[in-house]
Formats: structure tokens, sequence, C-alpha cells
């Protein structure tokens, strides 16, 4: 027996050892996770990747220099991240003391009824940055300007900036103008990183200059028309807004959706766009209601105004419940559900933040967020998702700023943005990398919570985050 | 394939079979002891964290027998793990104890001296407390002398280590009263009992307040003389002893008028009540319960005037904080049933749209979390076991032919409990530097916001004018569901109108841009929108000015003006229009409206925002003259500690009020004290108008200690009441406000007459050039009023959990590897492919250890 019990003690040895590796495989795994420190914007600083790709981008003479990184080296001085020995000016925009910085906004137009307030997240992040001493002794130095959401006006703002020579634009909320931009290659043209994003149009993922926090409006539509089949609608309806691109952007892909799903778009009863602001939709309202009477599922894809404007012309609503009729994310404020009142009861909004709602208010990214938001402005809504994607995308901007560290240049900050991940738990974890820009691609519900005709506050509808099963799919060719 | 050779050679050995088997066997369980504790090495997530609601079992709820006691209520004993129900049956009082964790039938005994205690319209609430510390029931008995006819009550303890029954003297000897509720405290010493007298006026009669102690020896009677009891006679009023405000105690009831209820706040002292509290409520509430750990009441309502959800008192403001809405308004879905956890506030409410889960200590109120699939039409009570966070709901799946839930469907709560976030410290945007060139620059936004006259109509004007129809009608009435609903659903014609004369909509500035808009007469966008459809021009364009680059801006419109300039750091609006005189016969009228609102940097002060807002001249009523009311207000912050400050002043000058209206003034003053003109002017428009004069937030009005901010705006908590009962999310600070109420079945319905109200923030921040500045490390400020900290005394104890073995020195290394190993289980169980890779890669790295091993072992033979 004493011998059995010998022989079985090799193999019993074995085991252990192989149990203990796995538990160091455990602690060695862990340590790598702990590598993160905090900025002065809250967000973590994965150490890991301070220094940013090495050598990447021209000027890059030595390491980067970044936050825990090799000091960089140009014309023989090695730059510290520190005022006074950060290089000073290493590229467009950039001084010993600052930073430039540019964005369009939008504070008049359709537009302002959910972007407005957008402006004073941005300025919320500066000023935290700057309290802090800056970037590697440099100053956030931003300048915004409103085009009113107009894209012509917006287009020829971002060429005055690139003349102006900012070194990037930080966020550009009106979405309008930028995309324009974009698409006439004035920003890859220019080289000029556009950070943080948040305008949900498409031209912003397929652009190797811009990143976007936002999850797209193609994105939103995709989750929603298959969400709703999930929960058994056969019958669909769409109205979306034909005058500004995020309206026909999400069309298109409501309609990709509803023919992956179902072989071809006949359960799309109803596919009516609406030009935005107009005083009355009776007549586009009636055809509506004639091919929906009622559809299961109804998308209402239009911004504040004109939503108000259609469901008081009696549009009807998707039967099914709960979740019947679904929006997108500009209709996530609350001046709307508060303007629409009894007919909105039950309305879906989806979103790809994580909104300082109960029970997600307390979260620590959250609740930093508000904070921050209220030392600058004690009444503005920082439920207005748009308002969290300007801070979001500013926390980017500072995040990859702090990376490239003193060596500063656009190249190195657009390697670094091609690498990096950012999960500071306002959304899901984003990662973006060189060829895709599509980081964020999950978006949650939330729906509004009426109470005797009148707007209380809008609840979880505990979905959680739905991945886009087309990323990238359905973008209208124009 | 050597070593296989070996492996085959040595299974031929004679007798070596069952060895083989036995090792295998031995080494099986090492492995499989070992492998989970590395699967516990993956990242994984707890599918129990935030895992939401599960079903844990269910309980029969006594529904068979002749009648349920107390509403079919379970009490919770959490500390001793039993849940006690009563049922009557032949006329004879059964209780049952249940294991709370097994859900087993421990007993049942029968009790003849008991019986419920019932009111002449029949069985209602069986009144009965629990004292976990000394384990025993306190319930009202109650015995029918059946010649007389005559009802007797006497206070009873049920011990529950025995249960065997005490009996205290008979409570009302000589006359006869009806308890509504009980309530105990300090361990049983002290009773509480809220009665009613027979019916004085059609059926209803005023309540009572006793204080008794143990041996049933009253210690006062207090008569509220305007607190009646429900008409409908299943309603359980509420009846607690605060554990957070001393000598104090909470009941609800209802007011003079039959339509509302209200919570009462007693103030207790050695001779009894001292302070009595009347705070009105809601109209018609099914239920009401209290949370001790928050002083919290819950209305519970399903009517077209309250709407379905939960209106909550907060007893530590008091003040109404809103509804948790249910948010279904679907025609007859109105069976609600609601309960609170004692321990973590958290409500539950069962509704035909779904279970409702509030974190309800929450300020403000949350949405809450619907789970649909529990959706159902049930009555009565929801329990919970606070130790297991075990919820007790009368199953909507299981019922009688009457309806009648016959079981307690139970659920395992796994969902996180969310809490208030914590409050930010502006001050951490600012160093305590002194500011100059070259060394230190600043950010800084302010803002200022000012009107003279709001009118605010909740509801629109279409719901009032169907109030005043329906209004007249009981919800009970043929037919009133549906004419409510009809109203609910058309659409936007219930929408809010808000209108305002003399108004600074904002003047900002900050360190990039500045920008004003002001106008004589503005609109909500519904009725903006009205105006456009119907080709009004609006009479009153906006005056708006910007100033983003140095370029100062002006513009002067209809009785508005604003200029913008950001490099003199100046920005101002402002909006007047003097009449000749005031409509003395008009409900409302006045003379002059002034609005003025600026923000301007300068070297001594830092930036400061000032708002002044003035109303002439007015008449309200026919009865009410009112000379001026003015009100100011100011913010200042420059960065450093004790720059930062706000100001209110309010001014109220030459006020005359006929109060009877026989056409003389008798009350008059020049400068007058707000409650003095409030109390005057409900006594001139008796019922017809609520008087208020608000006052700013205490806490940001004061500035912030390290110098970053002021801000002057309207109290935080009245400002999450306002936008529940009144629509209005405003900040500003009103110099006086105006409700006229016309509530009625077709929801709230009111007209809000805000005067002079004005709106202040300044935020400056120092910082550092030249290098990273470390962070300095403020006090955080509170963001919310302070509260009472006395922690409350709620029998809470711990989850049970099971016998640990310990063994000296070995404890922790023990523990860590079962909990390793369970954690393991965990993950193989919940991500099967996961364990299945791991297994097999575990099996590719030990063959070789294993094929050497037995290399050496045949090799040794």
């Amino acid at each position: 027996m004493k011998r059995k019990l010998l022989k079985a003690v090799p193999a019993a040895l074995a085991v252990v050892l192989l149990s203990t590796v796995s538990f160091a495989t455990r602690y060695v795994s862990k340590n790598d996770t702990r590598t993160y420190t905090v900025d002065a914007a809250g967000a973590p600083i994965d150490a890991s990747q301070a220094g940013g790709p090495a050598g990447s981008g021209p000027g890059a003479t030595s390491g980067p220099g970044g936050v825990g990184g090799p000091a960089p080296v140009r014309g023989g001085r090695a730059l510290e991240c520190v005022r006074g020995r950060n290089g000073g000016a290493t590229d467009t925009g950039v001084s010993g003391s600052a930073i430039k910085l540019g964005a369009t906004v939008v504070k008049t137009g359709i537009g302002a009824s959910f972007l407005k307030e957008v402006p004073i997240a941005l300025q919320a992040v500066v000023n935290k940055v700057n309290r802090g001493g800056g970037i590697c002794g440099r100053l956030l130095s931003l300048k915004m300007v409103d085009d009113g959401w107009d894209a012509a006006r917006g287009q020829q703002f971002i060429r005055n900036f690139i003349s102006e020579g900012v070194f990037a634009l930080a966020v550009s909320p009106s979405s309008e103008g930028l995309d324009a931009a974009i698409r006439n290659g004035d920003i890859s043209k220019a080289g000029i990183p556009v950070v943080g994003a948040d305008g949900m149009l498409i031209s912003q993922y397929t652009d190797p200059w811009v990143w976007p926090v936002a999850a797209s409006t193609i994105t939103t539509m995709h989750v929603m028309a298959k969400n709703a089949r999930d929960r058994g609608a056969k019958t669909f309806g769409l109205v979306y807004d034909k005058s500004y691109h995020f309206g026909v952007e999400g069309a298109s892909a409501f309609r990709g959706a509803i023919r992956r799903m179902f072989g071809s778009t006949a359960a799309l009863k109803a596919d009516i766009g609406i030009e935005a602001g107009q005083p009355s939709y009776k007549n586009d309202v009636d055809r509506f209601n004639g091919r929906c009477n009622p559809c299961d599922f109804v998308a209402m894809l239009l911004e504040p105004p004109t939503a108000l404007q259609w469901i008081r012309d009696g549009a009807s609503f998707g039967a099914m419940e709960p979740g019947g009729t679904g929006g997108p994310q500009p209709l996530f404020v609350d001046s709307f559900a508060r303007a629409c009142g009894q007919p909105c009861n039950g309305l879906w909004v989806w979103t790809g933040y994580t909104p300082p709602i109960p029970p997600f208010d307390d979260l620590p990214a959250v609740s930093a967020y508000v904070n921050d938001l209220r030392a600058n402005s004690s009444t503005v809504d920082v439920n207005n998702p748009f308002v969290e994607g300007g801070y979001l995308g500013m926390q980017l901007l500072v995040k990859a700023l702090r990376q490239v560290g003193a060596d500063l240049t656009r190249a190195r900050l657009r390697a670094v943005l091609d690498s990096i991940v950012l999960s500071d738990g306002l959304t899901v974890p984003l990662r973006w990398t060189r060829g895709s820009h599509f980081a964020n691609n999950s978006v949650q519900a939330f729906s509004v919570v009426m109470n005797n005709g009148s707007f209380e506050k809008w609840r979880d509808e505990r979905t959680g985050w739905i991945a886009d099963p087309w990323v990238g799919l359905d973008a209208p060719k124009r | 394939m050597q070593g296989v050779g070996h492996m085959m050679k040595t299974t031929a050995r004679p007798g070596a079979s069952s060895l083989r088997s036995r090792r295998a066997v031995l080494r099986l369980m090492v492995v499989a002891l070992l492998a989970p504790a590395t699967f516990a090495a993956l990242p994984h997530r707890d599918a129990g964290a935030d895992g939401g609601l599960r079903e844990a079992g269910t309980l029969d709820r006594r529904t068979g027998l002749d009648s349920i006691a107390a509403n079919g209520n379970i009490l919770i004993e959490a500390g001793a793990r039993r849940g006690w129900q009563a049922a009557l049956h032949q006329g004879r009082m059964l209780l049952f104890e249940v294991d709370l964790d097994s859900l087993a039938l421990l007993s049942t005994t029968q009790i003849p001296e008991l019986m419920p205690a019932v009111t002449t319209a029949g069985p209602t609430e069986w009144q009965w407390g629990l004292e976990p510390k000394a384990r025993r029931i306190i319930a009202i008995e109650r015995t029918i002398d059946p010649q007389l006819r005559v009802e007797a009550h006497r206070l009873i303890w049920i011990d529950l280590r025995t249960k065997t029954v005490t009996q205290g003297p008979q409570l009302w000897p000589g006359s006869t009263r009806f308890p509504l509720a009980l309530a105990t405290h300090g361990g049983g010493e002290t009773v509480y009992l809220l009665t009613r007298a027979p019916a004085e006026v059609a059926g209803r009669s005023r309540l009572w307040l006793e204080e008794r102690s143990l041996d049933g020896t009253r210690r006062f009677e207090y008569l509220l003389d305007d607190c009646f009891n429900a008409q409908d006679m299943q309603y359980a009023p509420v009846l607690a002893r605060s554990a957070l405000k001393a000598n104090t105690v909470y009941l609800t009831c209802y007011g003079p008028g039959n339509v509302q209820s209200q919570v009462v706040r007693v103030t207790i002292s050695a001779a009894g009540p001292s302070r009595v509290e009347i705070f009105p409520g809601v109209p018609g509430p099914l239920s009401a319960q209290f949370d001790p750990g928050s002083d919290r009441v819950f209305f519970l309502t399903t009517n077209g005037g309250a709407g379905r959800g939960a209106w909550v008192f907060d007893g530590l403001r008091s003040s109404f904080l809103g509804v948790i809405a249910s948010g279904d308004n679907r025609v007859g879905a109105s069976d609600y049933a609601m309960g609170i956890d004692p321990a973590t506030g958290r409500l539950y409410m069962e509704t035909p749209a779904g279970l409702l889960v509030a974190d309800a200590r929450r300020t403000p109120l949350p949405a809450g979390l619907l789970f649909r699939e529990f959706a159902g039409q049930v009555i009565g009570s929801i329990h919970v076991d606070p130790a297991t966070r075990r919820v007790f709901i009368p199953s909507p799946f299981v019922k009688n032919p009457q309806g009648q839930s016959t079981e307690y469907l139970i659920l395992k709560d796994s969902i996180r409990v969310s809490k208030d976030p914590p409050a930010g410290s502006p001050d951490a945007l600012t160093v305590d530097a002194e500011e100059r060139a070259g060394v230190t620059d600043v950010n800084y936004t302010g803002g200022a916001r000012a009107f003279a006259l709001r009118a605010l109509t909740t509801g629109g004007a279409q719901r009032m004018a169907w109030n005043l129809a329906l209004g007249q009608f009981s919800p009970e009435d043929r037919g009133f569901d549906t004419a409510a609903a009809t109203v609910a659903t058309v659409p936007l014609d219930q929408a809010n109108r808000d209108l305002y004369a003399a108004r600074v909509r904002n003047v900002t500035i900050g360190n990039a841009s500045s920008e004003a808009a002001a106008s004589f007469g503005d609109a909500d966008a519904g009725t903006l929108r009205d105006a456009q459809s119907t080709n009004l021009a609006w009479p009153f364009p906006p005056a708006e000015c910007r100033d983003d680059e140095g370029k100062p801006a002006e513009q002067s419109g209809t009785g508005a003006a604003v200029s913008c300039d950001l490099a003199a750091t100046s920005v101002t609006g402002s909006s007047a229009l003097t009449g000749s005189s005031a409509d003395e016969g008009a409900l409302l009228s006045t003379r002059g409206l002034i609005a003025f609102g600026n923000v301007a940097r300068n070297d001594r002060d830092g930036l400061v925002a000032r708002a002044i807002a003035i109303v002439q001249d007015v008449a309200i009523g026919g009865r009410v003259r009112i000379g001026e009311i003015r009100a100011e207000a100011m913010a200042r912050a420059k960065g450093r500690p004790g720059t930062a400050a706000g100001t209110f002043e309010r001014f109220i000058e030459n006020v005359r009020i006929d109060t009877d209206g026989n056409g003389t003034v008798d009350f008059s003053c020049e400068q007058c004290r707000p409650q003095a003109v409030a109390a005057a002017i409900e006594q001139a428009l008796p019922g017809q108008v609520k008087v208020e004069f608000p006052q700013p937030d205490p806490v940001w009005f004061g500035g912030s200690r390290g110098g970053y901010q002021a801000v002057v705006q309207k109290e935080t908590f009245r400002g999450y009441a306002e936008k529940t009962l009144n629509d209005d999310d405003s900040p500003e600070v009103t110099g006086m406000q105006l409700t006229f109420f016309a509530d009625a079945r077709a929801g709230r319905s009111r007209q809000v007459v805000q005067l002079a109200g004005v709106q202040t923030e300044s935020h400056y921040g120092i910082y550092l050039l030249g290098s990273d500045a470390p962070e300095p490390t403020p006090e955080p400020e509170p963001t919310l009023a302070p509260v009472p900290t006395i922690a409350p005394t709620i029998d809470v104890p711990e989850a049970p959990k099971p016998p640990q073995p310990v063994v000296a020195g070995t404890k922790t290394v023990t523990e860590s590897f079962v909990r390793r190993i369970a954690a393991g289980s965990h993950v193989a169980l919940a991500n099967p492919k996961d364990a299945l890779l791991l297994g097999t890669l575990w099996l590719f790295l030990g063959l070789p250890a294993y094929l050497i091993w037995r290399r050496r072992h045949v090799g040794a033979r």
C-alpha cells in the first residue's frame, strides 16, 4: 500500500506543478491589467501603450517621449514632458506652451435642439486639463465656431481652421459640415486629425484621419431593426429626415437590415422621407398611416422639432408592446420627451453611451462626467448623449495627446490613435486600429416614461449592449 | 509511441487492471479538483453580481382557508429565519410558522383567543406588528358580545418561541373605536394606535392617535382635526415611528375634501403631540408604505388624478420628491401591489406591465427597471426578506377563481443596489495662487437668467378644460375610464404652455465665447409651433448676440436688448416694458415688467454674474395689490478661498389686500414680510391659490470654499418636487410664486404664475503655467441638503451562512483554495467551451510529464 502511494506521488506532484503554473499565469495576467494610471481627465492611461508606437511618423528621432516612455530627442536635445523642455513647436498648431484645437459646434438652427450644449462638455475637459498644467506643459487652446449645422458653412469653417493652423479638430460635433469636409478631402489632404467625433455619420468611420467615439447612426438602425425582429416584429414602418445625412444613412441601414433579415424589403410597409422643419406633415402622415395601420414596429429617424410635428400631425406608432417605436440618439433629450407628452410614452431611443441615468449614474466614470459638467454649468442637460459624446471625444483626444507626449506631431498622434484603447466606462471598451475606426459598435435602449401625460424619466430597457451585426454595411452611395 | 507501447505492455500484467483503474480514478479526482482552479484563472463575469431576478420558490398564501388575516401578509422575522402567516378558519385563528430558507411549514398553531379585528364594512387588515428582539407579535384582539353586539378590543402579545398569548387590558372600554393601524417602538415598550371613531358625517370620521405603554396604559390620545378615514376600507394607512428623527411619528390619512390622501407628521413631547404638520398628498391611493431607512412615505396610485406609480414623500426634507411611475396607461390595468426592502429601500411594484424594481432612496427618484416577465394584476402587499434579498410577491400566475393569488412567488434579487453618486469637488479646478501674468491663467464661465413674469399651464389648456368637465364625476362612473383614456391620448393638446414676459433667456460668458438672448415675450416650443402653423408671426422676436472672436456685438428688438463683448469680458441682456396701470379686476395684471442680466469680469471680484427682475403694480383677483416685487441675485468667484459668494434679495413693497372681500383694505404693509403676505393672499383667495416665496439652494448659495464657484438658483429638492408636480424644471429662484390648482380626474392641471425670477452662476479657476501642477485635495462638498445622520435601527440581520470549518493556521489558504475551486467550477459550468479548451490544453501539457513518469516507473521494474 505504501509503495502504491509512493507511486502516486509523482503524478500528484506533476499536477500540482501544473496547477501552480496556472495560478502563476493568473497573477501575471493580473499584473498586466494593473499597469494603468489615471490621467488628469480621469481616463486610465495604459502605461504599456503610453510611449506610443516607436518610430512612427516624421520628426520622431527617437522614442516618443510620452508618459512613462523613453525620452525623445529632437535636434540633438532630449525632450521632457514639461514646459520649456517639450520641444516647442513640434508640428502645426503646437508651441511650447499651447496646443491649438478647433471645433465646429451648433448653437443655432434646427440641430441646436440637441447639440447646443456640447461645447460645455468640450470646455469642461479643456478646463480640467489646463488646471492640471496642460499636457507636457502645453495648455489646450480650443476655439469653437457655430456653423448652425449647415454643411457648407461648416466645411468653410473647417477650411478656415486648417488654414489658421490648428493642430487638430476636437470632436467637432457639428456633423454636417464635418461630413462635407471629409467627403471633399479637406481632412485627408491637410492630414489634420479629427479626434473624438460624435456626429455618427458613416464618413467619419471611413476616413483614416477621423476617430469617432459614437456608435454610428447606421449601427443604431441595424440594431434597432434586428432587436425589433428578435422581439417578434413582422411589419415595419420607417420615417426619416431626408434633409440631413443622418436620416438618409440611417434609412439605408434600416432597409438593409430588413432586406437581410427577411430576404426583401416587403416587410417594410412604409418608407417615407420628409423635409426637416416643415410646419405640417399631414399629407405624409396620411400616406404613412395608410401603409402602417399599424405596423408592428416604427422607426422614427427624425430630429426633435421635426419628430414633434410629425407626431402632432397624427402619425401612427408601432403596435408592438413594448418598444413598438424606436428613435435615434437625437431624440434622447429631455426637452423632446417633455414636449411630446403622452404619445411618446414607451418610445425607445438608442444610444452608444452609458447615460447618467439610474442604475448607471453612480458608476465612477459616469459620476465623474456629471461632476465635471456641473462644475462648468449648473443647468446643462447631462442626459443628452451628444453632450456625453463630446466629453468622451475630448477624453480620447487628451488621452492620445498624453501618450504621444512631448514630441507632438500629427503623424505620431495618428499612430497612437490607431492603436489606442479607451475603456473608461462611458461606453463599451473602444479600440481603433489602422484601417478600422468602427470602435463603437454597440448601443442600448432607454424608454420614455410618462405619468398622467407628463414626462417623468428615462428608463433603462435592460437590453444591455447590443452589437451591430453588420458593421459598416449599408452606407448609401453618394 | 514508445511510451504507448509500454503502457499497453503494462496493462497485460495480471492484476494490474484494477490497480490502474484505481490510479486513474485517483488522478482524475485530483485533476477534477484542480482543473476548476485553473478555470478560475480565466477572466469571467460573475453572472450573479448583477444578475437580475430569478425565481426562488413559492409559498402558499393560505387562501384555502376561510379568510386570510392581514390580507394574506406574511411577517418576515429575518433574524430568526421565520415567516409568520395567519388565517381564520372556522372561527379560529391559525398561526403558521414557516422556515424562511427552506420555505417549509414548521408548525400550525391554533390560537383560540385571537380574532381578527374587523370594521363594520367587513374584514380588513389585521393589525399586527413584529418585535424581533423580543420575538413576539403584537396584535389587536377583537371580541363581540353576541347579545349586546358590542365590540371590545385588547392588545395581545404572541410569544413566538412558545406560541402562547398574553392579553392586555381592554383598549376602549365604554366607547367604540376601530383600529386602523398599529406601530411599536422601543422593543415593544411603546405602542402607537391610529383609530377612528364611529362615523361623524357622511360615513366619515376623524382619526385619533394614541400612544400606550407595554401594559396597555394610555399615555396620550390626540384628535387629528384635519385627518379623516378613507372610504375605501381596504386602504391601510401608514403609522410608523421614525428611526431617523427623534420623537416623530408619521401617518397617512385623507384630507377634509375626501380626494387627497396626505402625510401627517407628529412631533411628540412628554405631554403628547407638540407639533402636527400636514403635507397634502395625492388623490385616491391604493395603499401607502413607509421606509424606515429614509423616512419616505410611498403612496401607490392607479387613478386618473395621480397616474400609476408610487408617489414619494421625503420626511427628512418635508417635500414630495416625485413619482416612480410604471409608465403603463392601458385601460383597466389598474391592480398594483407594492413593497419595500427595509434594508436597502428598494421598491418593488407589481403591475400589469411588469415588476418594477427601483432604488427608492435615490434623489432624484429613478425610473426603475421593469421586468416584464413577471407582469400581472395582483392586489395585496409585497414582502421582502432583507437578509437574503428574496421578494415575496402575490403570484400573478397562480390564482383562485376569485382572482386572488393563492401563493407567493418568491424572487431572488441579485440586482446591484445603486446609490446617489458622490458629489464633485469643484474647487479641484482652481489653485490658491495669486494671479500673475506669465505664471497663472484662468478658466471662467458665468451666466445669468431673469424674467419678470412667467405663466406655466401644467397639463395645457386642453386638460384644464377637460378637468372642469370630468372633475364633476367619479372614477367609478360608467364610461369614466374610457373618457379619461381618450383625453390622455389626444396628441400634444395636453402639452404644457409656458409663457414669459420680459425675459433674459440667458447671458453667458466664458474664455472663448459670450452670448446673450432676451425677449419681451417668450413661449414654449408648442406655442411657437402653433403660431407658425397658423402663419402668425411671433410678435416678440428675441434679441440675440454672440461674440466668439473679440468682435463686440449688440442687438435690440421689441422690448429687449443684448450686448456681447468677449474682449471686455462683459455680456448683458435686458427686457422691459411699462404700461399705464394694472387692471384691477383681472385675475392677474401688472403695470411694469423689467428683467436684467449681466456677467462681467473685474480685477477685484473676479467673474460677477447679476440678475434683477422687477414686477410693478401687481393686481391679483381684484383683491390683492402689490406695489412692487423685486428679486436680485449675484454670484461671484475669483478662484481663491473666500472669494466665491452669492447673494439673493427679495423686496415686496406696498401691499394692500382686501382679505374678506368687503371692499376695504384690511392688510397693508410698505416693506413686507413674505409669510405675512402669503397668509393674507391665501385668506383673500381661500382655496384658490397657494402662495410661496422660494429660497435659493443653501449648498451652492454661499460659494465653494476654495473660491471656484457660486451659484444662486432654485433649491435642489424644491426643483425635484416642482419638476414632478408642475413639470417645471426652470432653475430660477422666484420673488413670488402663485399656484392655482385645477387638478381633477383628467390629471394634473395647474396654473403656475412666477413673478421676478433670477438665477446666476460664476465659475472661476486659476491654474499655473509652467509645469504639471499637482492636484489639490479639497474637502468634497455635498451637493445635497444636509440630512440628519442618526443611523436607523432596522432589524436587518446578516444572511445566514453555512458553518465554516476552521483549521488553525491554514484557514486562509484552505478558504482561498475552496473559493478557487468553487469559482473554477462556476466558470466550467458557465462557459463550457472555455473549460473544454483549457482542459485540452492541460492534457497536452500534462502528457509529456505523465509519459516521463510512466517510463521511469516501468523502467524501475
